[in-house]
């Protein structure tokens, strides 16, 4: 009985860090990749010395550091505002400290990484902590004053945007589907759409000023294949479904970048110019 | 007490061994080899074509066989031949990701795991089962993914043996 009991011991102990083990993470997880997010670096999880790093014994040797941990990340790029130099981080990379040796930093990672979700989530975040002055306290020999490489998964999260792609990531010769959530809409007159009421003004962009629309925005409803089609038991939901090299039009020897997109109803019109428009990269080549 | 229960572990597990260890030598033959290629040849008609995002959280699949099966047009048909390993495809509705015809194979004739079709370019589609030539059904999946090979779809494609 008692080596049974020692038996599920270990097995609960295992559990346990698996579950609660890591260092760096993001919450919350799964992420949209267009929201906000915190990414956490715990510490207090770290080992000091796997590559000659000490951050966690000169913390706790030097409190009065405490408040002085900088963020440092290269993929899935390097951070748009930059790390600064080893020797002088940037300030944009300071990180809060929230208990103990328990550090954060809030971002929106797109915008934080100007890189796209894919690129975000087909590379996850590697970082890590370092002092301000990543080489103080290098003097006491025990190694530099950040902590080891961190490689941080991102999930993505199921969408509950107005907009919403399927799959995240496409090819052109994929089947794209874009579902449009109407009762998530901004704009006072589009709300409250009948099902037959929903189009879409689709373009196909091939550079910076060259793009290829099925439709001008005046003449989208009468294009029935820009039609979504009403989801069947969810209010206000609508989906189209389209492979874009069979959908758009581009003369040969262009290549389709992104897809523009905005929704039409019967009888209205954006006033002035047209809106911002939305886009969504093709970057899955 | 550790010690104890040690010691019966093993004690059960040298009974095993050795009482394993008498069973008569199997005698006689097990048979020709399965022939895996006939059981894959013929003509498959498609039923079902589904669509799976592997980065989404909950792996959501949707149904787009409404893009393949449309009432009073000829499903998609994949035709497999065994004596020239060539392959066609015949489609009127829908994207035809196989090409129109090729050769085809499968990656080990003993345990086949993939189909092959080496059309305008060479597939390689995940077999969900063996195919037996008293099988009806036959499932292919089709994994895509970008250049540096970061997989972003699923194509699951549902084949009935054509009558």
């Amino acid at each position: 009985m008692k080596m049974i009991k020692i038996v599920f011991a270990f097995l609960l102990a295992s559990g346990s860090i698996n579950a609660f083990g890591q260092a760096a993470f993001v919450l919350p997880s799964p992420t949209n990749a267009n929201d906000s997010m915190t990414l956490y670096i715990d510490m207090n999880q770290s080992v000091n010395g796997t590559n000659n790093n000490a951050l966690k014994a000169h913390l706790q040797s030097h409190p009065e550091a405490a408040d002085s941990v900088y963020l440092w990340t290269w993929m899935p790029a390097g951070p748009a505002c930059g790390n600064g130099e080893w020797n002088n981080s940037n300030n944009c990379m300071l990180m809060t400290r929230v208990q103990g040796l328990l550090y954060s930093i809030k971002i929106k990672p797109l915008d934080f990484y100007g890189v796209s979700a894919l690129q975000l989530f087909q590379n996850g975040i590697f970082c890590l902590a370092k002092l301000k002055d990543g080489k103080e306290y290098e003097t006491e020999g025990i190694g530099e004053s950040k902590s080891e490489d961190f490689i941080i998964d991102i999930v993505p999260a199921l969408c509950e945007a107005v907009y919403c792609f399927f799959p995240e990531a496409a090819k052109i010769d994929d089947f794209l589907s874009i579902t449009y959530d109407n009762t998530q809409e901004a704009n006072v007159d589009l709300q409250n759409m009948g099902p037959n009421d929903c189009y879409i003004y689709l373009s196909a962009k091939t550079g910076p000023f060259t793009s290829y629309p099925i439709a001008p925005q005046a003449e989208v409803t009468s294009h029935p294949e820009l039609q979504l089609k009403p989801l069947p038991g969810i209010d206000g939901g609508f989906r189209i479904t389209i492979i874009p090299s069979e959908f758009f039009s581009v003369p040969e020897g262009e290549t389709i970048l992104s897809i523009v997109y905005y929704i039409i109803r019967p009888g209205y019109l954006y006033p002035g110019a047209p809106p911002n428009f939305l886009h969504f990269p093709l970057d899955c080549e | 007490m550790i010690n104890k229960y040690f010691t019966k572990i093993i004690v059960f597990i040298s009974a095993v061994v050795l009482i394993n260890s008498c069973k008569p030598n199997i005698e006689g033959e097990i048979g020709a080899s399965r022939d895996v290629f006939s059981g894959m040849a013929g003509e498959w008609e498609l039923t079902q074509f589904i669509q799976q995002d592997p980065n989404n959280p909950i792996l959501e699949e949707r149904d787009l066989s409404e893009f393949y099966i449309v009432d009073g047009i000829e499903p998609m048909k994949l035709n497999l031949n065994a004596t020239d390993f060539t392959y066609t495809v015949d489609i009127t509705q829908g994207r035809n990701f196989f090409g129109n015809e090729g050769t085809w194979g499968v990656d080990n004739v003993d345990a086949p795991s993939h189909l092959l079709l080496y059309g305008t370019d060479t597939l390689s589609l995940n077999l969900s089962s063996m195919i037996f030539p008293y099988s009806t059904n036959m499932s292919l999946e089709y994994n895509r993914a970008c250049s540096d090979g970061f997989k972003h779809a699923i194509y699951k494609f549902k084949f009935k043996r054509a009558e």
